[in-house]
């Protein structure tokens, strides 16, 4: 077979077939993959969820101060609730979802996304368990290094720092969420309900 | 050419890592452990392998003057289909893989080995070719990544050897990354 020549056409022929044969390719993949990345992250989701709140029956989604908040309910009575945070850590923002329980002690906590350092600020997911669950929504956290309350961890400072930070919102927000709720109960403007399905106990 | 000689070619005499050099963003950036650059490693040999045999099955189709472009079509094609699987399948992984994954396209062994070698030889040798510098660039990803997660976390694969508290955390950062690297380069052409 001899080579393509350096003019016009083959350069454009060659260029537009690779082109759409690689477009049909991903296209193909990107099909495929859709269905399983999405449930992927919806059950890496689900199960923070349920990982962090205290037994419930089904969840209601609302909206406080432009932060979504996720209210469990056990039959009618609030079970309690759970809500994301940022802080900005070492190597970008570390999203934390804290469940309170209806009485605002911290249940609690899964680090839903962040980019530290793997050995340092990333053992945050485990780190804390000693000090946060059993909290109360009213204090105000920072590490000791601050002059605070809770050990940072070691050599992860502006981890810690920046976990504590997402807390401390997380919190207000927990103040700002059952002040509404306690004045327009059950008629949250945006609520969305959802039903929960309950695959047993895992 | 004898076969055995291409997949030796690449896991020795010439392996990316120790001996060519390339590709040092994902092998700096991703060994903070031996399952992270063990996982990068295989990424960056299944796209070096599809690449590299297609590539060759193309390569009298497609006019000198626009070689480079198509060859990076080709291969962020397969670097696309690398992320969604990984993204689907293995999302865990992905978390941590994540940012490096779209970094193969422009990985200097990738483009390297199509120029190199997948454009003047047949389908069959270009894919070997692939698997021989894939393999050498996972072993030495592999090897980086677990010295330096034994040195910093006292971890290997994830099982425990010595305790936290004696790791040094210089290896998990960035300089650690370095002076392994160093030091393994310097073990290699001793031997």
């Amino acid at each position: 077979m001899s080579k393509a020549k350096d003019t016009f056409w083959p350069m454009v022929l060659s260029l537009v077939l690779i082109s759409m044969i690689s477009g049909g390719v991903l296209a193909l993949v990107y099909n495929l993959t859709k269905e399983p990345i999405e449930q992927s992250k919806k059950m890496s989701f689900e199960n923070s969820v349920k990982a962090i709140l205290p037994p419930f029956t089904f969840l209601q989604d609302t909206i406080v101060n432009n932060i979504p908040v996720i209210i469990a309910y056990n039959d009618s009575d609030i079970a309690g609730y759970a809500i994301t945070a940022e802080g900005a850590g070492y190597g970008g923002p570390i999203k934390v979802m804290i469940g309170y329980t209806a009485d605002g002690v911290i249940n609690d906590y899964a680090i839903l996304e962040h980019k530290e350092t793997p050995g340092l600020g990333a053992k945050a997911g485990e780190w804390f368990k000693k000090t946060i669950p059993g909290g109360n929504a009213n204090t105000t956290y920072s590490v000791s290094k601050d002059g605070g309350n809770v050990d940072g961890i070691t050599a992860a400072t502006i981890s810690s720092r920046a976990f504590l930070k997402s807390v401390n919102d997380a919190n207000k927000t927990f103040i700002a969420v059952t002040d509404s709720t306690n004045t327009v109960h059950d008629d949250i403007s945006g609520a969305t309900k959802t039903e929960w399905k309950e695959n047993s106990n895992e | 050419m004898n076969k055995l000689k291409i997949i030796l070619n690449g896991l020795i005499t010439e392996n990316p890592t120790f001996v060519l050099m390339l590709g040092m963003c994902p092998t700096l950036g991703t060994t903070t452990s031996a399952i992270n650059g063990m996982s990068m490693g295989i990424a960056t040999m299944f796209v070096l392998i599809c690449s590299n045999a297609a590539i060759s099955a193309v390569r009298n189709l497609i006019p000198d003057k626009v070689h480079i472009p198509a060859y990076v079509i080709i291969i962020a094609s397969f670097v696309t289909v690398v992320q969604l699987c990984m993204e689907a399948y293995m999302p865990a992984l992905y978390a941590t893989l994540g940012l490096f994954i779209p970094l193969i396209v422009v990985n200097c062994i990738v483009l390297g080995r199509a120029e190199a070698f997948a454009a003047k030889n047949n389908v069959f040798d270009s894919a070997l070719d692939g698997l021989g510098i894939g393999l050498g660039f996972t072993i030495a990803l592999t090897l980086l990544g677990a010295v330096r997660e034994l040195l910093g976390t006292g971890k290997i694969f994830n099982c425990t050897v010595y305790s936290l508290d004696y790791g040094m955390i210089l290896f998990i950062l960035a300089p650690g990354a370095f002076i392994t690297l160093g030091l393994l380069i310097a073990i290699k052409n001793k031997l």
